[in-house]
This record gives C-alpha cells, structure tokens and sequence, in this order.
C-alpha cells in the first residue's frame, strides 16, 4: 500500500468511467441532424444556460444546411473561441474539471472537442469564512448551495478521483446530500460505512449537516463532537487529499469530515501554513490551553477547598485576602462566575456583532469589577475563570471549544467533593470515555490508543513537510504516499559557491 | 416493553441513591480564609509540662498583616493543640507550618516527642525548618511580631543556608540525622542582639538532647565537610614573613568537595579527611599582591595550613562533646560488618583524624 | 476458545505491557521500601534483583503453559480439562475469587491511603460507590477499554513520578548503602518473599493471554515490562535508601510520597498531596484488568455474564469496604492476600507447568502408539 495515488488514464473511456461514479457527471447524446454527438460534462463545473445557448442551438442550427463529417466542423460552428481538439487524455482530464464540456462524435472516440463552458456565477456574494477565522491562509467558506460548495471543491481537487455521491434525504425536505471522497485514496469501507449510516436515517427535514452528524455518530451520550464541521475549504481539501469522508446536505455551509480523531480538533488549518515551528508552537499552546480551560477552575477549588498545603507561602497571602470577604464557600462563588461568563457567550452569540462586542466589555470588565468588590467572588478567581474562557476559544473547531466548557461543570462538582482526588476522577471518567469512543468505527483517540507511533508526528506538534508525506494509518488509506518527500538537502548558499 | 421499563425504574432508583449519597459526601472541608494556619511554633519547657507558642497570621486587610500569638501550657505535647484549639474561633490546621523553635531549657531536656510528633503528621512538610533559641522560644518569635512576617525565621535560615555559613539543614535533613546510625543533630541557633533576632551558629545535639553550640566560624568548616558550599565566608588570619602584627582577611567559598577515607575501622578508628575547596580571596592586607603568582601560592600554602588546623581543631571539640554532626560513625558503620553504635561512642573519644586541604583562589575580583 | 473471540476484540502484542504494568504497579510502590528493610535492612535491593529472576521464571513457566496447547489457551478451560469438571470448577472458582479478592485489597488499600493523606474524617461511602461506578464503566468497555486505562496511566502517572523522584539528588547519602552485604542469606530471602508481593498481578496473563493477537509475540514484552518494573522498583529503594537513614525509613512509612515532597515547584508546594490524587489513575486501572480477568474467568468457567458478575463483585467491594475499618483489619486482608498470592504464584503456577509437561509428554506417547 506504499503507492502513490495515480491519476493518468489509459483513454478517454476510462476517465468516463471514473467520472461517472460522481453524481454531477452526465454524459449524453444530442442528435444533430442525423448524427449523434455524445457530449460530457460536470454538471456543477459549467454554466449549462451557455451550453444551450451557445453551443447547442449553434450547432443543431448550422446543421440544418450542411452536414457535420467531422470534429473540425464542430470547432467551426461552434460561437466560441476556446474550443479544442484533442486526443490527449491528461489535455481532456485537465480541461474537463475545469468546466469544459467534452464532445465525442462517437461514445469511443479517441479524438474529441473540448469547448470551455466554464460557469463564473454562482458563488455567494460574500463567501468568506464567519467562524473558523484565520489570519494567513485563504477564507474561502462554503456557502448554503450545494452545486456551489461542489464547485469550489473541484476548484482545488482537480482530478476525476474526486467522487461525489449524492443521495436524497429527509422525507419531506428531499434534501440532496452528497458524500465526497477521493477515488483510491479513501477506505471503501469508511464510504460504505457512512451511506449505510446515512441510509438508515428515517428524518422528516434536513436542516443542516449537524443534524446528519448527530444522526451518524456512534455514540449520542457524549459531549464530544464525533465529527469535524467545518466551513473552511481549506480544511475539507485536506481531510479528503488524506482519506476522509466528506459529507454536505444542500442548504448548508458545513461539511461533516468522517472520520475524525480527537486530535484533528485541535488542529487548525493555520498550522500548515506557518513554518514549522511556528505551527507546532502554536498547536501545544492550543492544547495547553484546551487542559488549562478544563482543570483551572476545578483547581482553584480543590485548593481553596481542601488542600491548602499546597498553596506556596508566597501566593497564600494573596489568596487569603482575596477571599476574605466571601462569604460563599468556593464550589459557589465558581459556579456564580462560570455561569456568568456562559451568559455572556450565550447572549454574544446571538446578538449582532457590533453589540456583542460591547457586551462583552460591559460583561467582562463592568461585572467582573463589581462582583469583586461586592465581595461575590475573590479577585484572583476573576482571573482564573476570564483565562480560561479565553483559553476554551482557542480551539479551532467551535463544537469541541463548547464541549470543553461544558465539561468543566462536572469537574468543578466533583473537586468540590473530593478535591484533588474529585478532580482525577473526573479525568478518569474523561479518559474512560475518550478510549471508548469511535468515529465511524475508528478509534476517537486514535494515534495514542490503539498507539500509531507514525501517525503521532502530526498530532502535538506539526513537523516539517519533508515528514508529512504519508497519510494517517489509521484511516487505512488505499494509497499511503502523498507526495514525495523533498531530499534533505543544504539550500545553496552564494557563500560556498565559488 | 415493561422489562426495558424496569431497568429504567432500577437506573432511576440507583440514580437518587447516588445522587443522596453525594449530598452527605461534603466534609473534611479546609476553606482556606475559615482556618487558622499556624506558620511558626515554639516549644519550651513549663514548670509543669511544655508551654507552646503559635505564631498566626491575621489577614485582615491587604499590606496591615497583623500577627497572633497564642501561648498554651499543657502536660505534653499532644496536648497542645486541642488546649490551643479553645482560644480560637476557626479551626487550626498545620500544613502550613514552616518553622519550629525549641527554647534552651526544651532542646536541653530532649525534643524526641516533638520530633516524632513533627514526622507523623502528614501535614507537616519535610521542608520545615527547625531551630534552637539560646532562651526560651517565646521570646525570640516575641520579636519576631513586629516584623510582620509569620515565615521570618525560616527565611532568615534559608538565606544563610543559601548564602550563608550553614549547612543545609531542615525537617528531612534533622529526621536523617536523628535516625540515622553514626550521626547526630545538628539546628541553627538563636540569640538576640540589640533587640534584632541573629543566628548565632549550630547547636549540636547529643541523641536529642542539646550538648553543645558552636560558632558561625565553626559552622562554616561542617558545611565544608557535609556538603559542597558554593557559599560562605571566613576571616583567615594572616602574617606576612616580616610582620609583627597578624592581619586578617576575608574568604568566599566558591565550591569544595571532602573526601572521607577510612583508614582502620579501630577501634580506635582513623578516618583521614581530604578537602579541596576553591576560594575567593578579594579583601587582602595591602602588603599581599594578589597579581603575584608566588604571593598567591603562598598565600594558597597558608590558608591550607589554617584550615587544616581549624577542621582538626573542630573535630577535637565534637570529640569532646561526645557529639558527631559530621557522622563519623556512619563513616566507619559503612566500612564495617558488624557495628554497634555503643561500641563506636567508647571509643569516639580516641578517633584519630588526619586532614588535608587542598585550597585554589579562583577569583580575586577585579 | 480462541474462536469465540471476535478480531475487533484483541489488542496487539506489544499492548500487554499496559495492563501487565498497572496490575503489578499499585499503591505498594509508594510503601514498599519500609516493608523490604524488615528483614534484609538496607541489603535489601539485593532482594529485588533476586525476586525479579524468580518471576521471569515464572513469566517463562505461564507462556509455557499457556501455549501448550491450542485449544485451551487460559487457565480456566485448562482447568477443567486437567482436573475434571467437578474439581476443575472448584479451582476455577478458587481462581476468580483470587482476582477478585485481589482488586479488593487493591480498592481498600487506595481508600486507606486516601483516608490517612487526604480525608482523615470524610464519610468514605458516596466515594467508594462513585468509583464503583468508574470502574463498572470502565470494565464494561471490554479488554481494550481496559488495555485503554493502563496506557493513559503510563502516559500519566510515570512521567509525573520520575523527575521529581530525581529532584532528591542534593539529599542524598550514597553511604547509606554500605556495607554491601551484612545480612545472612536468609534475612536476603525473606525479603525477597516479602518483595513477592509487589508482584502480584502478573499472573493476570493467564486468563486475558487469548486476547492477544498471536500471543506467542507478547512473550518479549511480558518480560520486558517486568524488567522495567524490577528497574523501577530497584531504582526507587535505592533511592530510598540513599534518601533516608536505615533507622528514619523505619519510621517513614511512605518512603516514595517522602521524597516526592522534598521537591516544590513556584506555583505548588506539597506535591505529594497532588500525587496521592494522581495515582488514582494507576489504582483503576489496576482494579479494572483485575475485575475484568475475574469477571472472564465467571464467564468461561460458569457461563455467567460478565455484566451480571461484575455487579456482584463491585457491591461486595463497596459493602465490604464499607464494614472494615480499621488498620489492624486492613494490614490483616492484605497479608493474607499476600500469602495466598505467594502460594498462587509459586506452587500453582509450577504445578500446572508439570501437569502440562506430563499431558504434552503422554499426548505424545498416544500418538505414538496409534499407529502401531
């Protein structure tokens, strides 16, 4: 399984053929006059208002009066300028997924004519990404079209393996889903595994894709997102080039990436696009702050609570005065400020943008202020529950940031049961739980249990690309290689030549 | 149907069970502001039993740290504390218990009770220091109330063991020494001076009992012969070829190492002691040229000479006392089969040692 | 036997460490050096050395028996084909309520050392009942939930024990470990007896060995990991040794935890208290492969459900938990624990190797017959 994915064709029948496993693809016969042309295409990819007008009625027109011998005549009828005629497969590959209609005068012709019907409308005025922010990088989003999304998709994955399955859903919606994957990369059995799971769903209207993915994941009582939604193109080309399964219900920007480790949660596009180090860096301060986001607060009061002996001399004067004037014991006054800040995340969320700013001023400063000096809460409780709510937000993917805050409630009950002690049983609990997980029957926790040494160099840290050349092993990818990895070699330097 | 219906009515039951189970779980609850923390602890000896100092920090409002005393007497030393709790109106607690004093008259009976009282309380960490006042304890931390720092000893121990003459004691290092076979205790000593608490060196303990105290001078050359002292000075006299009057001038220690080889395991035992210690030399008479190659090598070749004669000096007075800080019995158990220390203590007084010292001034500042 | 065992069930051979490492590791790592000088003194690392060989022996002596033969590859259906199905049920039975009992004294010991760390005065119930119900959901996940455990706990638990046990460097006495041998012989032994002990739960191999994908792989590992765990245990007296004097480490009943806590860090003092929370994880885990063996054992010997079984032996644990008390009591369990670990580990498991010896040597002899 140490191939790379091949993507050259034999013939032309044979790029047809693969073609044709896609939905969007349809090849078809027009007469004109008394002979049939045989014509091909993606649907999504070309702008089919242009194809009639300007192509077909044309063409059936000057047939009335002279007689089409060959393909020649075709390029000469044809209004357009960007015809071509060919027998070069790569040539027709690269043309036909960039919206180029192919015409065949026979179905096994070798020779064909490639007219550019490309479509240019459609996107969404505004198709920038809105939730999965990045600074570098482009901020090309899906948007609520499904042809569209499709489209953009192709723009990148340029090859025919790209196959696109669509299926209706939703007894009264008839929603169009698609399942995307890519052809000889992907683990057949992940596809089969996801159209029976999507298959076996009996549901009046398909709102969104997280409708879909609660209704795929293998486990609903869990707070862990099973599956990666994403709006980012970027995020959906990477997951498919690396052998998952994309899954898109029209009407909806997001894609369900099936199936998903733990790990890719934490994992932000952004990553590949800064150096190395940078990337890795800023992928364990993600992490660091997803641990921290979760026991800060659980131990502020297994501290403050039971185990005082540990709070060095230095910081137990602070911490002394600080909560002086409380008159709640720890388990309330955390609970008061956690819950005050899911207020304002809550009533952020849903308010226009301009004044959920305001209201997060007035919210953080105003009445993290007031609490303190109304002695509601000790100041350097303020701190730790405003870090880590900073910190939960650092995580990519927005599901698991609110899985993580959600968490923290049974950690904070039990540390203020048992302490310390409360606490490692509530990461007991929470790693019990991860190791049963399974997405799509693959592992959530994957590179660390079942252990995959290979697959855990692109997990805490992002190595250089020179190691990336192989896909994750878990996925269990038909074509393991993705490219070939640039030799280790010095860069030249003008000082040592000569 | 009305199986599955069961099992839910048992999950339900079992879940109230759980959850009315969690509600009677709160307890042994420590709230950090609704404890007493009790810093600093002093012992001494009461006419009828042992009288007990609490050092408390009241932290009432931010920089106006107030600090409590309470004073108990009991019968013993279990005692203490409930007899202590009656004066307070929040519990007290001792995991944060940094220092504790022994007055004279306490260390000279023996501190056996208040040691192994100290090792089995959980709370209690090993990093604790203790100490030996040349009074009684309430006294010195008396003084310490002004200072408005609860932990005021205890730094001013961890600084001189950091930069100072002393070696490195605390809870562990006394438990090792009290325990340990060929050994004895070794604690800072206390005094008062113009009003203002010092360290007056090391009192030397004989099992548990107080035997003796020894200088900061003295404290220094056991810090050279337990442990590597990256810190630490000493006045060495001096006398140049043609001078009348001795000078004196001031050493640092940069680092050393002593090499302890037993001879014969005796008795009477002979245990030869090699040290090599690197030195600063910086404040010299001016008739010394530190430029000099010659003058530093003789300057070398004398303090080697002094210091051999002050270890020897050292080691003749633990003699004396009966007292063995440097653990020359431990030494000779480790070379021998079968030891008895009772054996080792008749003929302690007959140890013979040789020591050599091997000095090199590494800097002389600029 | 192997055929009932689904593929998506197994783990892979290198795997065993995990759960041969938590079930041996529990809370005797932390107090075990008070207990070895009993005998052996400060000689006693000898005694270490001296167990760990005897147990590869044992480790070889169970592979031996285990892949003897192709059809019952466990303790327990050998036990029946050996001994008849009467006397093989009894020793079955006997068998499970040693794994059993053995998470038992596992789960109190851990509560004790909870009780006397942490909670000297909490009401112990709504604690042993909520862990109860960690451990029913963690062995419900089946063996590779369990497998799952031990690998966290590994991740978690050594990582944290091994740069601060380093962090003693400044205290020590390497003179403490002189004179090197001043015991007689038998004083050695004894405590290598005593050390026997810390090793219990190797012997948790003989009913998960079919769950292993071809299980003659895991043998290299099985004994690496006792390698590692005599390293770590020698490594951890030894620093004892040199971190406490003879006559302190008679007193200092938690010698690991004792030298945890001579280290502070800037923003916590007292680690010790966070560990005694941490090792938590390890408990669990051990308890789980313990509880899950048994409750495997019920179900390839009786044809009880694992579900059911592993209910039983949690409510007895919590309500056995519950009426024992005090200290003399729990020493008392633990010993007895010990011994019957002791015989288990050296007269059953050599036993069974001669009686597989002698079946495989008349197996032969048939076969050799027959055909005259």
């Amino acid at each position: 399984m140490m191939n790379k994915l091949k993507t050259d064709f034999k013939d032309i029948d044979q790029l047809k053929n693969l073609s044709g496993q896609s939905s969007d693809f349809t090849t078809s016969q027009i007469s004109i006059a008394d002979q049939q042309v045989s014509i091909s295409y993606f649907k999504t990819l070309i702008d089919e208002n242009l194809l009639q007008s300007n192509v077909i009625l044309p063409v059936q027109n000057r047939a009335l009066d002279s007689e089409l011998r060959k393909l020649e005549d075709l390029k000469a009828w044809i209004p357009i300028d960007d015809v071509e005629i060919t027998d070069q497969v790569n040539d027709i590959q690269a043309k036909l997924l960039k919206g180029y209609v192919i015409a065949q005068l026979d179905q096994h012709d070798r020779k064909c004519a490639l007219v550019n019907v490309a479509s240019k409308e459609g996107l969404r005025k505004n198709n920038d990404t809105e939730n999965e922010f990045s600074v570098v990088g482009p901020k090309v989003g899906f948007v609520e079209d499904l042809d569209t999304n499709i489209r953009l998709l192709r723009a990148q994955i340029n090859i025919p393996n790209l196959i696109v399955k669509e299926v209706t859903m939703g007894s009264a919606s008839k929603t169009r889903v698609a399942i995307i994957y890519i052809d000889g990369v992907t683990n057949e059995k992940i596809v089969q595994t996801a159209e029976q799971r999507l298959n076996q769903i009996d549901y009046d209207i398909i709102w969104d894709t997280s409708v879909l993915d609660q209704f795929i994941s293998d486990n609903s009582f869990t707070p862990f997102p099973l599956f990666v939604t994403t709006e980012r193109r970027d995020r959906v080309v990477f997951g498919l080039i690396s052998g998952q399964v994309a899954i898109i219900s029209d009407g909806s920007p997001y894609f369900v990436m099936a199936p998903s480790t733990l790990f890719q949660f934490f994992i932000s596009p952004e990553d590949y696009y800064l150096s190395w180090l940078l990337g890795s860096f800023f992928r364990l301060i993600r992490i660091f702050g997803v641990v921290f986001s979760l026991f800060a607060t659980s131990m502020y009061i297994a501290i403050t609570t039971f185990h005082y002996e540990v709070i060095p001399r230095d910081l137990l004067e602070p911490l002394i005065y600080s909560r002086k004037n409380v008159p709640f014991p720890p388990l309330i006054e955390v609970l008061f400020l956690e819950i005050t800040i899911e207020f304002l995340r809550e009533a952020g969320a849903r308010l226009p943008t301009k004044i959920g700013q305001t209201l997060g001023i007035v919210g953080g400063i105003i009445i993290g202020q007031a609490t303190v000096q109304a002695g509601l809460t000790s100041n350097i409780l303020v701190i730790i529950v405003a870090f880590s709510a900073l910190a939960s937000f650092a995580t990519p993917i927005y599901k698991m940031s609110n899985t993580i805050r959600f968490l923290r409630f049974p950690l904070i009950v039990l540390s203020a049961l048992w302490g310390g002690l409360g606490m490692f049983i509530g990461i007991v609990f929470l790693l019990v739980h991860i190791t049963r997980l399974t997405s799509l029957g693959v592992p959530y926790i994957v590179p660390i249990y079942p252990l995959r040494v290979q697959d855990l160099k692109d997990s805490f840290i992002r190595p250089s690309f020179q190691f990336l050349n192989h896909r994750m092993r878990f996925l269990k990818p038909h074509s393991l290689i993705r490219y070939k990895p640039e030799p280790v070699k010095r860069k030249k330097n003008d000082f040592h030549d000569k | 149907m009305r199986e599955k219906a069961g099992i839910m009515d048992m999950r339900k039951a079992f879940l109230i069970i759980v959850l009315s189970t969690l509600i009677t779980a709160c307890g042994d609850q420590n709230i950090v502001n609704n404890i007493k923390l009790i810093q600093t602890v002093g012992y001494d000896a009461a006419r009828n039993g042992i009288q007990s100092a609490a050092l408390i920090t009241n932290y009432e409002e931010v920089g106006k740290t107030k600090l409590e005393f309470f004073v108990t007497e009991s019968n013993s030393m279990y005692d203490s504390m409930p007899r202590l709790n009656t004066k307070l109106d929040f519990p007290i607690e001792y995991g944060q218990l940094r220092m504790a004093l022994f007055g004279e008259t306490f260390a000279r009976k023996g501190i056996e009770t208040a040691i192994t009282s100290l090792i089995r309380d959980p709370k209690i960490s090993l990093r604790t220091h203790l100490g030996v006042a040349d009074r009684d304890a309430l006294e010195i931390l008396n003084v310490t109330e002004n200072k408005r720092d609860p932990y005021f000893l205890f730094d001013m121990i961890k600084q001189n063991i950091r930069s100072g003459n002393f070696p490195l004691t605390n809870l562990h290092v006394t438990f090792f020494n009290f325990f340990g076979e060929g050994r004895d205790v070794f604690l800072p000593y206390f005094t008062v001076e113009h009003g203002e608490i010092k360290i007056d060196g090391l009192a030397l303990f004989k099992g548990d009992k107080f035997k003796t105290k020894i200088s900061i001078r003295e404290a220094f050359l056991l810090k050279m012969l337990l442990e590597n002292s990256k810190n630490g000075s000493i006045m060495v006299p001096v006398r140049g070829p043609n001078q009348n009057r001795g000078d004196y001038f001031l050493m640092n220690s940069i680092g050393s190492k002593s090499t302890f080889k037993v001879i014969s395991i005796g008795p009477p035992a002979c245990v030869s002691i090699h040290l090599k210690l690197d030195a600063q030399v910086r404040d010299v008479p001016k008739w010394i040229n530190l430029a000099s190659k010659d003058q530093r090598v003789w300057l070398e070749k004398m303090m080697e000479a002094y210091f051999e004669k002050e270890i020897q000096k050292f080691v003749s007075l633990c003699k004396r006392n009966n007292v063995d800080p440097v653990g020359f019995g431990d030494l000779i158990r480790s070379r021998s089969y079968k030891w008895d220390d009772r054996d080792f203590q008749d003929h302690y007084e007959a140890l013979k040692t040789t020591v050599s010292v091997n000095v090199t001034i590494v800097q002389t500042g600029r | 036997m192997r055929n009932e065992i689904s593929e998506e069930y197994m783990v892979s051979p290198y795997l065993i460490i995990f759960p041969l490492y938590v079930s041996i590791v529990g809370v005797g790592i932390l107090n075990y050096q008070s207990k070895l000088i009993q005998h052996a003194g400060y000689n006693a690392w000898i005694s270490v050395i001296l167990t760990g060989i005897s147990i590869h022996v044992i480790l070889w002596m169970i592979y031996k028996i285990l892949s003897s033969n192709r059809n019952d590859q466990e303790i327990i259906s050998l036990n029946h084909t050996l001994f008849g199905k009467f006397l093989g049920n009894f020793v079955n039975l006997a068998v499970v309520l040693y794994f059993v009992y053995g998470a038992f004294v596992k789960f109190k010991v851990y509560i004790e050392m909870v009780q006397i760390w942490l909670f000297p005065r909490m009401n112990i119930l709504p604690l042993t009942i909520i862990i109860a119900l960690l451990i029913y959901y963690a062995v419900s996940g089946g063996f590779r939930s369990v497998t799952a455990i031990g690998v966290w706990t590994i991740l978690i638990s050594l990582p944290s024990v091994i740069p601060q046990v380093l962090l003693t460097l400044p205290f020590l006495h390497p003179l403490n470990l002189l004179p090197l041998l001043n015991h007689s012989a038998t004083d050695i032994l004894l405590s290598s007896k005593t050390m026997v002990f810390q090793y219990l739960g190797l012997e948790t191999i003989l009913l998960f060995y079919p769950f292993i994908k071809t299980p003659a792989k895991s043998q290299k590992w099985a004994h690496i990991i006792v390698i590692f765990v005599t390293f770590l245990y020698l490594v951890l007296l030894i620093l004892a040794f040199m971190f406490l004097s003879e006559g302190q480490l008679r007193h200092c009943i938690w010698a690991t935890l004792a030298m945890i806590s001579i280290f502070e860090v800037p923003l916590l003092q007292s680690l010790e208290y966070f560990f005694v929370s941490l090792w938590f994880i390890n408990i669990i885990a051990g308890i789980s492969v313990y509880l899950w063996v048994a409750c495997r054992g019920m179900k390839t010997a009786f044809r009880i459900g694992q579900r059911p079984s592993l209910i039983v032996f949690l409510i007895a644990a919590v309500t056995l938990n519950y009426f024992i008390k005090d200290h003399g009591r729990i020493e008392w369990i633990s010993e007895l624990y010990g011994t019957v670990g002791f015989y288990f580990i050296y007269a059953y498991i050599p036993f069974m190797f001669v009686c597989v010896l002698i079946r495989k040597r008349l197996a032969f002899h048939f076969e050799e017959r027959k055909p005259a």
